[in-house]
């Protein structure tokens, strides 16, 4: 199959397999949800179905994971897209597993939330793996419009709709400004393909500074409001607040990683030449996310809110890195940014999922209503208060070595003014997670002291986090290798 | 020919309306009105730079196509989350669905 | 040169004008000329709408069912643009793109059948 300029595509549909399988599964489960009372099947069939279709993607995500070939100029299936592909489906076959019985208890729509989920999968994984600016915005839409829909799920919960609206109409204001930057891009360089755009920006001076410049900032306004970067976070904490857990979880794992992932497409490729333009944006946009995120984090009463600002904050130390990528540290930058990310979702989905199973037995999100956790279940107060240290960057947690290596990067980049605010924002940061920590383990618990557990599956997917949370934090090799060869396919 | 600047100065002329629409208005059927001004400004911007710059490919005329669609999508999407927001408490006024603060 | 490109639209601009304001102006001054007669009654001054008669003030709410098919119905006249190009270029294209026009209204189709399952077409 040849394009109207005669240019061989290769259409090897191999290639999308895993995405293909998704997309399937998730209409499958949608489908089967729709039909349930002619089918008359039990209630269990959808997340089966939901799992099954997210065991076979992630096989075959790691049988191309040597794979370097494009679909149709489209879609690129490195060493990157491989490492996020395994991310993101692990990061959903996580949150499914840990959180079942909050998503039957506690969610409406019950086959459409997991199709949903499904769908903001694939979305994510083609955002990571778009070689061209159309495809990652429809990536990007893809991922929004599931997750938008996700967030006004709740059952019987107010905050859920207000969640949602406040989302989707801030959500398309950055989308339209993204757009707008975009068609600026466009227009400066004639292309949409990430590596003529390259061609393009590096040859010289296109002697359009302004129109690039409106472009470059209104791409850093789109992206950074999908990422929470401070001034465009405003949206966050309500939307994490109001949402069903998981989706809250899957909003700060599976969407700040695939923004990220694009972050680093987009200016570590195309838009690497004018890097002296955009480093000096975002530099400012890191600093101000880093200490924003974590100074309002300390005077927050619910817990996820206090994890949507604490996201915040992470998310402010890894534009700083994207800042070093401008800086010709590409590969040790673009490393040490998924090392990080990596660490860092493990230790979010440890916390949000045992926050869910808390709330299953309690029904309360405040964070005085941990009060006392340590005797009633000491086990999960244990997985928090690992996941919470780890998040604050203490020795022996994944977090500790994962920040250790994205602030060394930032350093051998020159930029170490950026690393001493994020090292006493991290500090910062200690605080209010030791405030939860604090209501766990020095006051009584307020309604009895009676134990409680969790359910199989709970323990089963904390105890799993929990391992892989202390084992990359004594001995990170494997982590590091698997992110060095990721970054090593893009540059 | 008329110069591109003029398509161009269409495109921003919607798009600061769009942009103005969002900041200014109170309900919520009126601020996706506002978002979709701004995608058309964004629309005419790819139109324009397609049939100027990049006369032999199709690229930026796709992209319009895409754009027009998803924001069709996208407003499908709102209003049916603005319709539960209206069961719920009986408006489309964004300032009262503020439950949540900080 | 862009006076003429202008010029262009100025004289569909005029003519779209000139249309609806043409048969305004001719009966008004055959009013004033005494060659048209006036006896206005109720039902002659009446809102023309389609020939059903106006109620109540434009200005109402309207019932919140109508958005619901209304947005059905958009999102599925909008995706149909994708036929576009592919209508004008069909004849040079090889048959595999046929298959791939009849796999894209599947799709479309798929969500149809959604709709109807969840009970969205009807009025309720």
């Amino acid at each position: 199959m040849t394009d109207i300029f005669g240019q061989t595509l290769n259409l090897n549909y191999v290639l999308l397999l895993p995405e293909i399988v998704l997309l399937i599964f998730s209409m499958l489960v949608i489908g089967i949800d729709a039909f349930k009372r002619q089918l008359n099947i039990s209630g269990n069939v959808p997340v089966g179905l939901a799992l099954a279709g997210l065991v076979v993607a992630l096989t075959l995500s790691i049988l191309q994971v040597n794979m370097d070939e494009d679909f149709a100029r489209l879609i690129q299936v490195d060493s990157f897209t491989s490492f996020f592909r395994i991310l993101f489906i692990a990061i959903t076959l996580v949150l499914i597993v840990g959180s079942h019985e909050y998503i039957e208890k506690s969610v409406s729509h019950v086959g459409e939330f997991y199709g949903l989920l499904l769908l903001a999968t694939v979305g994510a994984m083609l955002m990571a793996s778009a070689r061209e600016l159309l495809t990652a915005y429809l990536a990007i839409e893809l991922l929004s419009f599931s997750l938008y829909i996700a967030v006004s799920l709740a059952r019987s919960d107010r905050r859920s709709g207000e969640a949602s609206l406040k989302y989707v109409l801030l959500g398309g204001v950055a989308s339209a400004s993204l757009l707008y930057g975009l068609s600026m891009i466009y227009g400066v360089t004639g292309a949409t393909q990430y590596h003529e755009i390259s061609a393009v920006l590096s040859a010289g001076d296109t002697g359009l500074t302004t129109p690039l410049l409106l472009g470059l900032v209104l791409i850093i306004v789109g992206l950074g409001f999908k990422a929470s970067a401070v001034p465009f976070h405003m949206w966050t904490p309500d939307a994490y607040e109001g949402a069903p857990i998981p989706v809250t979880a899957f909003l700060s794992a599976t969407s700040k990683a695939a923004t990220i992932a694009l972050f680093l497409r987009w200016f570590g490729g195309p838009l690497l030449p004018i890097a002296s333009d955009w480093q000096f944006i975002l530099s400012g946009v890191a600093v101000a996310t880093m200490v924003v995120g974590n100074l309002v984090a300390l005077q927050q009463v619910n817990i996820k809110r206090l994890l949507a600002y604490s996201s915040i904050g992470q998310m402010g130390y890894m534009l700083m890195a994207i800042v070093a990528v401008g800086s010709g540290f590409g590969s040790d930058a673009t490393s040490a940014v998924l090392v990080h990310l990596a660490g860092y979702i493990i230790t979010n989905l440890l916390v949000f999922i045992s926050v869910t199973h808390f709330f299953n037995q309690t029904g309360q999100e405040e964070i005085t209503s941990f009060k006392g956790l340590a005797q009633s279940n000491p086990y999960l107060a244990l997985m928090i208060t690992a996941g919470l240290f780890s998040l604050a960057g203490m020795p022996l947690l994944v977090g500790f070595f994962t920040k250790f290596i994205l602030f060394q990067a930032v350093v051998s980049a020159g930029h170490l003014g950026l690393v001493t605010v994020a090292v006493v924002a991290s500090t910062v940061s200690l605080y209010y997670y030791l405030m939860v920590v604090r209501q766990m383990y020095l006051y009584e618990p307020e309604d009895g002291t009676e134990q409680w557990r969790l359910s199989l599956t709970g323990y089963v997917t904390t105890l799993a986090l929990f391992v892989s949370l202390v084992v990359f934090g004594l001995w990170g090799t494997p982590l590091y290798a698997a992110a060095d060869a990721a970054a090593a396919g893009m540059f | 020919m008329i110069p591109i600047e003029y398509f161009l100065t269409l495109g921003a002329i919607l798009f600061g309306l769009g942009l103005f629409g969002v900041l200014s208005r109170r309900s919520a059927i009126l601020i996706l009105m506002a978002i979709e001004l701004m995608l058309a400004g964004v629309s005419i911007n790819f139109i324009a730079f397609a049939s100027y710059l990049d006369t032999d490919a199709f690229s930026g005329l796709i992209f319009a196509l895409f754009v027009i669609t998803v924001a069709a999508a996208e407003v499908g999407l709102a209003l049916g989350i603005v319709l539960r927001l209206f069961r719920e408490r009986r408006t489309s006024n964004v300032d009262e669905a503020s439950d949540m603060r900080w | 040169m862009i006076p003429e490109v202008f010029g262009r639209v100025g004289i569909l601009f005029t003519l779209a004008i000139a249309f609806p304001m043409l048969p305004i102006m001719v009966s008004f001054l055959l009013y004033q000329l005494k060659i048209r007669p006036e006896n206005p009654n109720p039902i002659k001054l009446a809102t023309y709408e389609c020939g059903v008669e106006a109620e109540g003030s434009s200005w109402g709410q309207f019932n919140a069912r109508y958005y619901l098919f209304a947005l059905g119905f958009v999102i599925f006249d909008v995706e149909v643009i994708f036929l576009y190009p592919w209508a004008v270029e069909h004849q040079e294209l090889a048959l595999t793109v046929l298959w791939k026009a009849v796999l894209f209204i599947g799709i479309l189709l798929l969500g149809l059948v959604y709709a109807w399952r969840k009970r969205a077409l009807e009025w309720r």
